[in-house]
Order: C-alpha cells, then structure tokens, then sequence
C-alpha cells in the first residue's frame, strides 16, 4: 500500500478559524469511531427538530480548529429514507444551521466498490471533500494493495489512509481537512454508469475488481455460514442474548444494591439531623428518593450500552438483525427491534433510547408504542408478591405463572405492532438492506465513549423529569396534614405503658403505620385514590388497593412499597413475612384484601398496563410529540384494565364453579 | 394545611417549579401557538441541547 504524501502540515489559514466539517459514509465504516477519535468527550448529541435521525456535534481535540458533525449512515445519498434526506440536505446547505465548510467521506478499505460510488455522489455536489480511506490495516491483512495516489487523482480530492481504530493517519487526516477542494475531476451521473466507475477506479487503484473479490474474508464467511442459517443462528441469537441480559442483570446487581443502600441511608441521615419539618421530608421523600429513583437505573443502561457497543463492533449485531427480522416482519417490524424490545425486559428506558438503530420513522414509532408491554425488572417485585399470593404453595405452578407473565407481555406487544402497523402506522416493512461487515475485534474505547453518551442523554432527558415527579408526588402526599387517628394515640399510649421492648416496638410500629394509613387517605393523593376507586373496582380493588395501584403509575416497584405501608410492616420485612402481612390484610368491611380474583386480575393489568412516568417522558423526548406517549398510555392501561376486568370474573366464575 | 408554617411554603414553592417542569412540555407548545397562529412551518435544523448550532 502506498500512502499518499499529500499530507503536510495544517494550513495555518484555516487553523485560525471554526471549520464546519460533515462526516458521511456508509453504515459500518467506521465513522462513530473516527468521530471519537477526532472529538473524544467534547462531542455532545445533537438531534434535528421534527426528523426521527439525530447526530453528534464534537470539537476536534486534534489541532485545526474543527466542528464536527457526524451525520447518519446511508448507503447513498439518492435514496428517499430520512437518514439519506438529512444527509444530502446538510451537504447542499439547505439545514438551518448546517452548511459545512467541508465533507469528510469514510471509505470502507476492504470493500471498496460500493463506498466509491457513494464518494462519487458527495463529490458531485461540488462540496470540498476529502476522504478517509478507514480500516486499512484489515485491508492490508486481506492482501489488498491501495495507490493512494491514484484513487486520490481519480476522485480529485485529498486522500488519506487510516485505521480509525488504532489512530493511524488521524493527524495527516486532520491536516488534509483543512486542505479539501470541490474535485474536479470527471465523476460519473446517478445511475448504471456509477458502477462502471467505479469499477473503473478499482482498476487502477486496486489492480482490479477481481482482486477485492478475491480478497474475502474466510473466517467471516465460515461464522456467517452459522450465525445467518435460519435454525442454527436462531440459537445462537438466544445464546448471545440470554449471555448479554443475564451478565447485565449480574453484574448490574451489585451497583444497584449500593446505590439503593447509599441513598437509603442518605435519606435517613437527612431524617435523623435536620429539624423535622416539611423541608427534610422533602429532602428525604421528595428529593433524595426522586435521585435515587434516578440514578438506580444507570448501572443497567450503562451495561446494556456498552456490551450493545462491543456487540456491533464485533459485527454480529448486523447479523442478529438479519436472523430476526424474517420473524419480526410478520408483525410489522424490523429486524432492528428485536434488540430494543430484548433491552426492554431490562428496562424500557434503555429499550426505547435503543431503537435510534431503526431507520425507518414508522417502524421506529411502533417498537417505542410496544416496548413498555415487555415485562421489565420494576415489574418483578409486583409479581413475586402477586403469584406468591395465588401460588404460594406450588412452587412448580408459580414458576410457569412467572413466565407466563413474561410470554403475556411479549404476545401483547407483538400483536400491538401488527395492530399498529394496520391502523396508525402503516407501510409495509421495508426490505432490509444490510451489508454484513467483517468480524472484528470490539473497540473499548468506541464502547466507553457510547455507554457515557447515552448515560448523560439518560440523565439529562429522563432524569429532570423522574426527579420532577417524584417532588410533586410527594407533594400530593403529604398535604393536607390531617391528625394522627385516636387509635394510633391510643395504641401509642399503650405502648408506653409496656415493659417488654420487643412488644412496645411492635405497638409503636403498629402505631406509626396506622397513622401513616390515615394520613395517606387524608391526603390529596388519597382522596385521588378514594374518587377513582370505582374504576378498579370491577378488578375487585378497594380503596387501599386503589391508592396502591395510582401511586404504581409512577413506577410499578413503588406498588409493593405503598402496599407494605397500608398492611403496616417496615420496609426491612423479608419476603415471607410480608406475604404472609398482605395476606392477613383486611379491608375496611373486613373481607380479606386479596382473594385469588383479585390477585389475578392485579396480576393481568401489571403485566399490560403503563405505569412508568419515566418512560411516558422519555417517549415524549423521543419522538417529540405528546401524541405517541398519550396513545401509548391509553392503549396499554386501556387494554390492561380490559383484561384484567375479565380475569377477575373468570377467576370469579371459576372459583364459585 | 399548614399556611403558617414558612417550612410548608417553601416545599410548595419547589414542588410548583417541579410541576412547571413536567408540565412545561405540553403548556409551551400550547402557548406559542396562542401567541403565534397555528400551522407554522418549522424548517429543520441542527441543535444542540436545544438552541441552534451557530448560536451555541
């Protein structure tokens, strides 16, 4: 390979002023890891008002003074997909704010044809160009031999050799930006005469276009043979996926714990030393508790989006898709949404960020629509208590509920999508047009920068109105302050009057969780929860069960909490002993709480319903409309209440029968 | 409710902005198009938390 030796110093003019430089290419040439290794941590997302396709906007931290912009990956820049659109728009300077000063064109080395032809149409646009030849050092291990020279002579633009990934040519790249031109050289028109160029240009820059056929990759295609066969590459997607989920549900554990721990003991340490007072229940029960509701959920987001990261780095992620989407196109979607809707079992929230990989807007919207219904970990709590209630005492029939609730979940969503995709979104799913890219090894670093990315995007988005949230519920349910009830006084009384310190604690709990009832209904949340009761009523939920379920529609974890409040336990309570409390429990007529209609028909609607804030403000952030967020929530709750309200007269009929 | 107490006050006032902010979403759309007529046509842009790329 020879390099061209057309790369001086920076021109001293342009290293006075901001240049404006967009990045294109093909999907998988290695843009997003140029654009690390260009901009680093002075990147920052970017996105464009009322388009489903957003960018990165980063500094160059390597001399030059450079904006960078990282467009879409397209295949070209003639088709009519928004990606495509977004790209030619910006090159032509038709975006607000966007003209760039120059283009910056990622070639794939080791497959040269089809990059050259989309060289060939962001050079026709008479842009100053210049462009990264990227991934050579995997070029050169295939034996192919590049005149650098010769192609930059054909193209009539700047040529420089790179390995994004190891950071060879970035600085001769850098300097070679400031030196870009509108080529000048004969470029082909749109259409048949493209190839034929391109073939051209191969043959004297390559030694021909045999020579990169020849130079295929023999383990690739060896591993393809498996992970693209119907059956076979089924299984290894399973393999891959359960690895991925159970590794993040492992390794996220831990973190979780101490950031649960941290903040609880945060929230007592403000509890014990400040005055007591609105103020440091706010701080407590408002504020800290809003953080931590925050917060709680970054171990799993950064995990996911980092082994999500190495996954399509390696270039299996492509072919996971590939395998997938036979399947998924019978219910309207892509092969794409398969990951985001596995993510979703995680969590939603990194589910929905995930299906930025879906190009096409209305395929996108219908996997944001479906993913909440995928059972996420928030929902396990609320089912453990749920079937530990109706199975107790069959371990073997609980297990199958369990994963019956996981199968409900994933059936609704499938149907959802087909529904979707037949009514509000139609358009047939798009064939997938996906170049498969060689194996590779995973770049830590591209994995690092990803996962800190779409940590601060979470944080920033979803984070401000989690903690919003939680301060007005609080709100909601602390005010008005009524008075303890005189049985609390009076068991407080008792109490005192007990000599054994293990009864006078138990009084004193028993005291402190009574008046904690009454001060629940009393508030405007409890008097919410006392005038929606009749909605739930036909799922067979009093008003304890009713406040429960309203204060779930923040999280649904937040379910087992207010439900260990109204039975009376500390929160420490293990497992068994708070069964057996919610069982004990009793309502206000003195009929038991839970009868198994009742369970089952909770259970249902926990399953289907949308109850999580949080990702009813991420899809608003998402796709920029509260529409989508809206009809998702009146969608899942409706259909949830639907079912759930004939579970409970099944169960009902059944029991009676 | 606990009008006397400056504690309570405070808490209202925080818990009103957070409201504010969880609400700003629906009520600012709503508003601008009060203020300026429906049907106006957005070009599109590139922005960066928000505020235009040039204007940063």
């Amino acid at each position: 390979m020879t390099i061209s030796a057309d790369q001086a110093t920076p021109d001293a003019d342009s290293a006075r002023r901001v240049r404006r430089v967009a990045l294109v290419g093909n999907p998988n040439t290695g843009k997003t890891t140029l654009f690390n290794r260009l901009c680093g941590v002075r990147a920052k997302t970017a996105n464009f008002p009322g388009s489903t396709v957003d960018a990165r906007v980063g500094s160059c931290v390597r001399g030059g003074r450079m904006e960078i912009v990282d467009l879409p990956g397209t295949y070209s820049l003639d088709l009519d997909l928004p990606e495509a659109r977004l790209c030619r728009d910006c090159i032509e300077g038709r975006l607000v704010a966007c003209e760039p000063d120059a283009v910056l064109v990622v070639l794939d080395a080791t497959n040269l044809r089809r990059n050259l032809q989309f060289a060939a149409s962001v050079l026709r646009r008479g842009r100053p160009t210049v462009v990264a030849l990227n991934m050579v050092d995997l070029a050169m291990r295939k034996g192919l031999s590049i005149d650098v020279d010769r192609l930059a002579a054909r193209l009539g633009c700047p040529v420089v050799a790179i390995s994004a990934r190891s950071g060879r040519g970035i600085d001769a790249l850098v300097a070679a930006v400031g030196q870009g031109k509108a080529s000048a050289a004969s470029l082909p028109e749109i259409g048949a005469a493209t190839g034929a160029w391109a073939d051209a240009v191969l043959e004297e820059s390559v030694g021909g276009a045999e020579a990169v056929g020849d130079a295929h990759d023999s383990l690739t295609d060896r591993l393809d043979q498996a992970f693209t066969h119907p059956i076979l590459g089924l299984v290894v997607f399973v393999a891959v996926m359960a690895g991925l989920f159970a590794t993040i549900f492992w390794l996220a554990d831990l973190p979780m714990s101490l950031i649960e721990a941290i903040f609880g003991r945060a929230g007592s340490l403000i509890s014990e030393h400040l005055p007591a007072g609105a103020l440091s229940e706010l701080l407590a029960d408002g504020i800290v508790a809003g953080i931590s509701g925050v917060v709680i959920f970054l171990p799993q987001i950064c995990l996911l989006f980092f082994l999500l990261s190495l996954l399509e780095d390696t270039g299996y992620l492509a072919r996971a898709s590939f395998v997938m989407d036979r399947i998924m196109a019978r219910f309207g979607l892509p092969g794409q949404s398969f990951v985001p809707l596995l993510s979703s079992h995680a969590c939603a929230l990194p589910g929905i960020m995930a299906t930025r990989l879906i190009p096409d807007r209305n395929e996108r919207l219908a996997t944001i629509l479906v993913a909440p219904f995928m059972s996420c970990s928030a929902r396990i709590p609320v089912y453990v208590l749920l079937i530990g209630l109706l199975f107790g005492e069959r371990p073997l029939v609980a297990g199958i509920a369990f994963a019956g609730c996981y199968l409900l979940g994933a059936i609704a969503a499938l149907l959802s999508a087909l529904v979707a995709r037949r009514t509000i979104l139609p358009g047939r799913s798009r064939p997938m047009v996906l170049e498969l890219p060689s194996y590779k090894w995973p770049s830590l670093r591209t994995a690092l920068w990803t996962t800190l990315d779409r940590a601060v995007l979470f944080l920033r988005n979803a984070g401000t109105v989690i903690l919003a949230i939680s301060i007005v519920m609080w709100w909601l349910s602390a005010y008005p302050r009524g008075d303890a009830p005189p049985a609390a006084e009076a068991l407080r009384a008792e109490a005192a009057l007990v000599a054994d310190e293990a009864a006078r604690a138990e009084l004193e709990t028993e005291a402190d969780a009574m008046e904690r009832r009454s001060r629940q209904a009393q508030s405007f949340a409890g008097r919410i929860g006392a005038a929606v009761q009749p909605l739930f009523a036909p799922l067979g939920a009093d008003r304890q069960i009713t406040v429960a379920i309203l204060t779930s529609f923040l999280a649904r974890e937040v379910f087992l909490g207010t439900m260990i409040v109204l039975v009376g336990m500390p929160e420490e309570e293990d497992h068994d002993r708070i069964l057996d409390g919610v069982r004990a429990a009793v309502r206000d007529d003195g009929r038991p709480l839970f009868d198994d209609a009742t369970a089952a028909a909770l259970l249902v609607f926990f399953v289907l319903a949308m109850q999580c804030l949080p990702t009813v403000a991420l899809v608003h952030r998402e796709t920029g409309s509260w529409r989508w967020p809206l009809l998702q929530f009146a969608w899942m709750s409706g259909f949830a209440w639907l079912a759930a309200v004939a579970t409970h007269a099944i169960v009902r009929a059944l029991s009676a029968g | 409710m606990p009008i006397t107490d400056w504690q309570f006050w405070v808490a209202t006032s925080i818990a009103a902005v957070a409201a504010w902010l969880v609400l700003r979403p629906i009520a600012r759309p709503l508003l601008r198009r009060g203020v300026r007529g429906r049907g106006r046509v957005r070009r599109t842009g590139l922005t960066i938390e928000g505020r235009p790329a040039n204007r940063r």
